[in-house]
C-alpha cells in the first residue's frame, strides 16, 4: 500500500526507482519526468506522481502528522 | 452516475493522505479503492465519516445553493470549483501546506497525451505533465480531457 509522505530516491534502474522512507524502502515506477538520486518524491499506486523540493519535505511531514 | 460514486471517484485519490494520518486502515482503503474503480455505491454514513473534512465544506455549500449535501450538482460543484478555491485561499490546514502538496490536492482539467498500461500521461495548466493512474476512468483516448486529483484521472469530460 502507498505511503503519502515524500520518500528519497536512493537507486534508479531503468524506469524503476528505489525509494527510502526512513523506516522502509519501496519500489516505484517512473512514467515521466527527470528524476535522480536524492530527489524527494510522492508515490501513489506504485508510480511516482510528483517531485517534492527538499525545502518542502518538512511541510509535508508536519501536515500529515498534525494536519486537520 | 450515483452521487455516492461521483463523490468517491473525486475523494478516493485523497484517501492515501487519510491513511497516512492513521484515520483509516489498509482494509478500509482497499474497500474505497474497489468501490471507486467498480462504481459501487457505498453507505453515505461511511463516506461522511471517512471524508468528514470534505463534508464540513460541502455543508457550507449546501446552505448557499439550498440543496442537499448528496445532491449530484453540489458534489460536482464542490470538487470542480470550490475545493480549489479553498486551497488557493489557504483555508483550514492548507495555510501551512507546501506548494507541491496543494498542487496535487487541487482538481485540474487535463488533456491525455499518452496512454500506458495502467497509467496516462496528461498535460494540465498549459504545460505541466503528470502521470496518473487510469483505473477510475473507462474508454479514454489520446486528446480526451479528464479531471485529475493527486495521481488519478477521475472523470472523463
Amino acid at each position: 500500500m502507498c505511503l503519502a509522505i515524500p520518500g528519497k530516491i536512493i537507486e534508479i534502474k531503468n524506469d524503476i526507482a528505489l525509494i527510502d522512507y526512513g523506516s522502509e524502502k519501496r519500489q516505484a515506477k517512473i512514467i515521466i519526468g527527470d528524476f535522480k538520486i536524492n530527489d524527494y518524491v510522492i508515490v501513489q499506486g506504485k508510480i511516482i506522481i510528483e517531485k517534492v523540493p527538499e525545502e518542502q519535505v518538512q511541510g509535508w511531514l508536519n501536515l500529515l502528522k498534525n494536519g486537520t | 452516475m450515483e452521487p455516492e460514486v461521483l463523490f468517491l471517484k473525486y475523494a478516493f485519490p485523497c484517501a492515501f493522505i487519510i491513511k497516512q494520518r492513521g484515520e483509516i486502515s489498509d482494509f478500509e482503503h482497499q474497500i474505497l479503492e474497489d468501490a471507486a474503480i467498480n462504481n459501487k455505491v457505498l453507505e453515505r454514513k461511511f463516506l461522511e465519516k471517512i471524508f468528514f473534512r470534505a463534508f464540513e465544506r460541502i455543508e457550507k455549500l449546501t446552505k448557499e445553493l439550498n440543496k442537499d449535501k448528496w445532491d449530484y450538482e453540489v458534489i460536482k460543484e464542490y470538487f470542480t470549483d470550490r475545493h480549489n478555491s479553498i486551497i488557493d485561499e489557504g483555508m483550514y490546514s492548507y495555510a501551512k501546506a507546501p506548494e507541491s502538496l496543494k498542487n496535487l490536492c487541487k482538481v485540474h482539467k487535463a488533456e491525455i497525451i499518452q496512454i500506458k498500461d495502467d497509467s496516462l500521461i496528461v498535460k494540465y495548466n498549459k504545460e505541466k505533465l503528470r502521470p496518473v493512474i487510469k483505473s477510475l476512468v473507462k474508454n479514454v483516448k489520446i486528446g480526451d480531457f479528464v479531471t485529475i486529483h493527486y495521481g488519478y484521472a477521475v472523470e472523463k469530460l
